[in-house]
């Protein structure tokens, strides 16, 4: 199903997988990225409908790309806690609200780092993954392994589909 | 300067002392060789005297002519030492010299007078006379006298010679001192020489750090602009792409027309900060008159814009471009610029409610316009008071919006960083 997506293995000094969307994706009608679409359509869920019913929070202080953000995963059935736009907030949140699914976590906010909040919801166990505009954090890899950071700007579908993957 | 002033007046003084003691030493030299000569010379004038006072006493004693050999030759050997005498005299610089000389010489003639006159009688046979004159003492006295003097003279040129000694040990000693002074001055000198280039070469390297320092400062200035210019031509180039794939699209007309309108009004925000201020602040007022230009018309009358100049950092253009076209675009779709008369009023200002922590307090105000529903209004607001609300999240800020009968009034405050 994702046959436009290319990993990029980073140098051996990061240890997290870094998604970069690179090749340009000719869009079909439906808006999304043209492929076989009944191999693995059950697995990958009907559009429309593969975040439904997961409350997902979004961290994020840019307002146009939060708006972006929560628009795609509300389009795709999901409720959106947030977006919380400050470090405080989101800390707020993630303390005080009690179900939360999955998040999305960018790593700068208005100059702060996330990682308070990427702890809280470990300990919590509530999966998420990170968004940064910098190519280099090898600090999440150390600190945060095994979750995924994705490079703005990521399309909309490559973070629906790994939300999906990842959400309990 | 004060170094080459000193050093001067010592080179000066030294040359002076150094001449004076050359001088002085030469003069005692002279003295101290013809010293030797004046003693002798006075000397032999005493043998001479005494030669011919033994003559005389023996002449007159033995009345034999064989005894007045030495009075014979004394008087040629008076006058020889005499003139051996006055030579020396003649080159003494010394005035009282051939005086004394001369007194001398003076005496020994009356002296030699006195003999004569005692030989001459004896020689003519009258030796009583002549004894009697020698026991008159005249002749001892005389002789006497003549000693005298000639101790005084040869005393005298002792003590001259010594003075002259001393003269020149004296420039002597205040010789060393100065050419220790001069020493210092020389030192002193090249010390200040040695500064003089040091504090230069200092001077050189902080002028070339200066320009360094300048020319990194016009290249980070070129960078910038180099930079706004990219940014400008960004805009362009994204505003063209939209327009080219909405071509030809009748049914998104809409869209296309929604995305264009906000993409020029944020490249209207940003060009108020393109303008070379600073790279990383802006100035408040251009950028909200820049991203009213399109609603205003020439008169200036449909929208007002007031505040105090307040610094911002860049990052925040971009949010307030967007609410500033959401709100614009309101106006012009149901609010005071949808008729004519109708008018936009944005004032600033620095509220300080709790101290240590200014906020800018923004307030938008609509007249003139038709009248306005507000339960409507709310409902409509949809998607652009989300993104407002959000945009004034990222300024840390919030967003009020009222439809009191009027004409819309917006109020967005958030804390100046």
């Amino acid at each position: 199903m994702t046959p436009h997506i290319q990993p990029i293995m980073p140098p051996a000094k990061h240890f997290y997988p870094v998604v970069l969307d690179r090749a340009p994706v000719r869009l079909a009608a439906s808006g999304l990225p043209p492929g076989n679409p009944g191999a693995g359509a059950a697995a990958a869920g009907k559009p429309g409908e593969r975040l439904l019913g997961k409350r997902i929070l979004i961290v994020e202080d840019e307002a146009l790309v939060a708006l972006e953000l929560q628009f795609a995963f509300e389009d795709e059935g999901a409720e959106v806690v947030g977006p919380a736009q400050s470090l405080m907030k989101a800390l707020e949140t993630a303390t005080h609200d009690a179900e939360i699914d999955i998040a999305l976590l960018d790593v700068d906010i208005a100059g702060e780092n996330v990682f308070p909040v990427a702890d809280l919801l470990r300990r919590r166990g509530v999966p998420f993954a990170f968004h940064t505009g910098h190519a280099s954090r090898s600090e999440l890899g150390a600190l945060f392994p095994g979750t995924t950071t994705f490079i703005k700007p990521a399309m909309a579908e490559t973070l629906i589909m790994h939300l999906r993957k990842i959400a309990r | 300067m004060p170094v080459f002033a000193a050093l001067a007046a010592a080179l000066l003084a030294l040359g002076l002392v150094i001449g004076q003691t050359i001088v002085a030493q030469r003069d005692a030299r002279n003295l101290a060789m013809t010293e030797g000569d004046t003693l002798l010379g006075l000397n032999d004038l005493m043998q001479a005297m005494l030669n011919a006072e033994t003559g005389q006493r023996g002449y007159l004693l033995t009345l034999k002519p064989e005894y007045l050999a030495p009075y014979l030759s004394a008087k040629e050997r008076r006058d020889r030492a005499l003139a051996r005498l006055r030579e020396i005299s003649a080159r003494s610089p010394d005035a009282a010299f051939p005086e004394q000389l001369a007194k001398i010489a003076a005496m020994t003639d009356t002296k030699f007078g006195e003999l004569d006159r005692s030989v001459a009688l004896t020689k003519a046979g009258y030796r009583d006379q002549a004894l009697a004159l020698i026991q008159a003492d005249l002749g001892k006295l005389q002789m006497d006298a003549i000693r005298r003097e000639v101790a005084l003279l040869s005393l005298e040129r002792a003590t001259k010679r010594r003075e002259s000694f001393a003269r020149a040990a004296t420039l002597e000693r205040r010789l060393l001192p100065l050419i220790g002074i001069l020493g210092l001055a020389i030192l002193a000198l090249i010390y200040a020489a040695f500064r003089s280039e040091h504090s230069r070469s200092l001077a050189e390297a902080e002028a070339e750090q200066a320009a360094a320092l300048r020319e990194a400062n016009e290249r980070i200035e070129l960078l910038a602009r180099e930079l706004n210019h990219r940014v400008k031509n960004l805009f362009s180039v994204i505003l063209s792409i939209v327009s080219l794939s909405g071509r030809k699209q009748a049914s998104s007309r809409e869209v296309v027309d929604d995305i264009r309108a906000r993409i020029r009004a944020l490249s209207l925000a940003h060009s108020a900060s393109l303008g070379g201020y600073g790279i990383d602040r802006v100035e408040l007022g251009p950028v909200i008159v820049k991203t009213m230009e399109p609603y205003a018309d020439d008169g200036g009358t449909r929208v007002h814009v007031s505040g105090p100049a307040i610094d911002l950092p860049a990052r925040m253009v971009t949010p307030i471009g967007l609410i500033v076209h959401e709100l614009a675009t309101n106006a012009v779709k149901y609010g005071a610029l949808s008729v004519e008369g109708g008018t936009v009023a944005i004032a600033w200002e620095v509220e300080e409610t709790t101290p240590g922590l200014p906020v800018l307090a923004l307030s938008w105000t609509e007249t003139g316009g038709p009248a306005i529903d507000a339960a409507m209004a709310e409902k409509t607001g949809g998607f652009g008071s989300q993104m407002t609300t959000l945009a004034a999240g990222q300024l840390g800020g919030t967003i009020e919006r009222g439809w009191p009968a009027e004409g819309a009034v917006v109020r967005l405050k958030f804390p100046l960083p």
